[in-house]
């Protein structure tokens, strides 16, 4: 018993001088969520006063995991779509409706949704047993309680709006140009109220925080 | 050949007597060193410090004081006021930040989103002490801590974590003062320390005044 704890005391030690390092985190789910903005092609050249059309793509991919069960993310596809047109068009853009017309248009938008299912097993209990074979599992542990085993997704979601540039579209390649990329994250968590106004306050940040998009 | 031979006999017999002579200074030296080092106090100490960062760590990183801090230190008297010794030490920074928009390495991306900014930090040095007043008095003390510091930084952005190490060359000029609780020679000791962690992986230097208060146990 004493040999047991003395050889489990430096791992909690550990994991107390772990827990010390990093002292604060995220209490909240907005506390995750976090707006990116990536300029995919550094030679483009963003300041080009010709370009002044975009064509929205007027449907959102959805990618879940294959395996998940539940497949409907129950996210507000219009009004995504309508946020992204509305920051387009404050920026000084004018959308191209008509579909006919979409390759005249100077930029191409694509709007997609992306979930993933983390999963984790974590057990605690049972004498230390699963860290490195130190005692053993269950009751012949140094413990008097049996293990508990949990099995937790993190699930995760992404938007992400995609600017290509429509002009180098080519028929002969499947690769879209693509200029600048903007993906919102954070955790799949909340009311679908809830899901839905991060998702807007981030479109909104995506486009803020990229002030070379303005016309 | 024969009178090489005596001129070498000479020589090592000449060895030999100036060998003696030798071993005595030695064994005196050592008998009287040892002596004189009895005659004092050496200590080890340990501290709780807080930590208040300065200068361009504070302006660009982390400006919240540090709460989270411990030192120790031996040393041992090389004289009745001065001694040398060394010390180790840990430190945490962190603060959150929200809503901050940063452009990563690179200008190619920006991220923004409620930042979680720490540093732990872990000098590791040399000293010497210099002090004043009576072995068993109040004794304000000044001195002067070289070494290394391994330092690693971190900020959590969501999902992401961007992370930089470096080991530094740290200096640490230093203040305190010892106030004797009647126990041998142990003492209540406070101090001022101002660190600096001198680096190139980011534009800044780390350097920050820590306030330190703690106990020392005197010993022979």
């Amino acid at each position: 018993m004493t040999a047991k704890l003395i050889r489990v005391s430096p791992f909690m030690a550990l994991l107390l001088f772990l827990a010390g390092c990093y002292p604060i985190g995220p209490e909240f789910v907005e506390d995750l969520d976090a707006t990116y903005t990536v300029i995919s092609d550094l030679s483009f050249d963003f300041d080009d006063p010709t370009r002044q059309t975009y064509y929205l793509a007027d449907t959102i991919i959805v990618l879940t995991d294959p395996n998940a069960s539940d497949t409907d993310i129950e996210i507000n596809q219009a009004a995504i779509l309508e946020r992204v047109r509305n920051n387009m068009n404050q920026l000084g853009y004018t959308e191209v409706t008509d579909d006919n017309e979409a390759n005249t248009s100077d930029y191409l938008i694509l709007v997609s949704v992306v979930r993933t299912d983390n999963y984790f097993t974590t057990w605690w209990g049972g004498g230390w047993g699963g860290w490195g074979g130190w005692g053993g599992w269950g009751w012949g542990g140094c413990c008097f309680f049996p293990p508990v085993v949990t099995t937790t997704n993190i699930r995760v979601g992404s938007i992400l709006v995609d600017i290509v540039d429509s002009r180098s579209i080519s028929s002969d390649n499947n690769n879209l140009p693509e200029v600048w990329l903007g993906i919102g994250e954070g955790l799949f968590r909340g009311s679908q109220q809830n899901i839905n106004t991060r998702l807007f306050e981030s479109i909104d940040q995506m486009f803020r925080q990229s002030p070379y998009l303005q016309r | 050949m024969s009178l090489l031979t005596k001129c070498s006999d000479n020589h090592l017999i000449y060895n030999d007597s100036i060998m003696k002579k030798y071993l005595v200074i030695v064994l005196l030296l050592i008998s009287v060193s040892t002596l004189k080092a009895q005659m004092y106090f050496s200590s080890f100490r340990m501290n709780y410090d807080v930590a208040i960062p300065l200068g361009q760590f504070r302006d660009s990183f982390i400006n919240q004081t540090s709460w989270r801090g411990m030192s120790a230190d031996s040393r041992w008297e090389i004289n009745e006021h001065t001694t040398a010794g060394f010390n180790l030490g840990w430190q945490v920074f962190s603060q959150r930040l929200d809503d901050v928009t940063e452009e990563l390495p690179g200008g190619q991306t920006t991220v923004n989103g409620t930042q979680f900014r720490f540093v732990n930090t872990f000098p590791m040095q040399l000293n010497t002490h210099y002090y004043l007043g009576d072995e068993y008095g109040v004794r304000p003390w000044a001195g002067l801590s070289i070494g290394t510091a391994f330092t690693d930084q971190r900020t959590q952005v969501g999902f992401l974590e961007m992370k930089n190490t470096s080991w530094s060359f740290a200096l640490t000029p230093q203040i305190g003062i010892d106030f004797p609780i009647g126990i041998d020679d142990s003492a209540l000791s406070l101090n001022l320390r101002y660190n600096y962690f001198s680096q190139n992986t980011v534009t800044y230097n780390y350097s920050f005044l820590i306030i330190g208060a703690g106990f020392k146990f005197g010993y022979y």
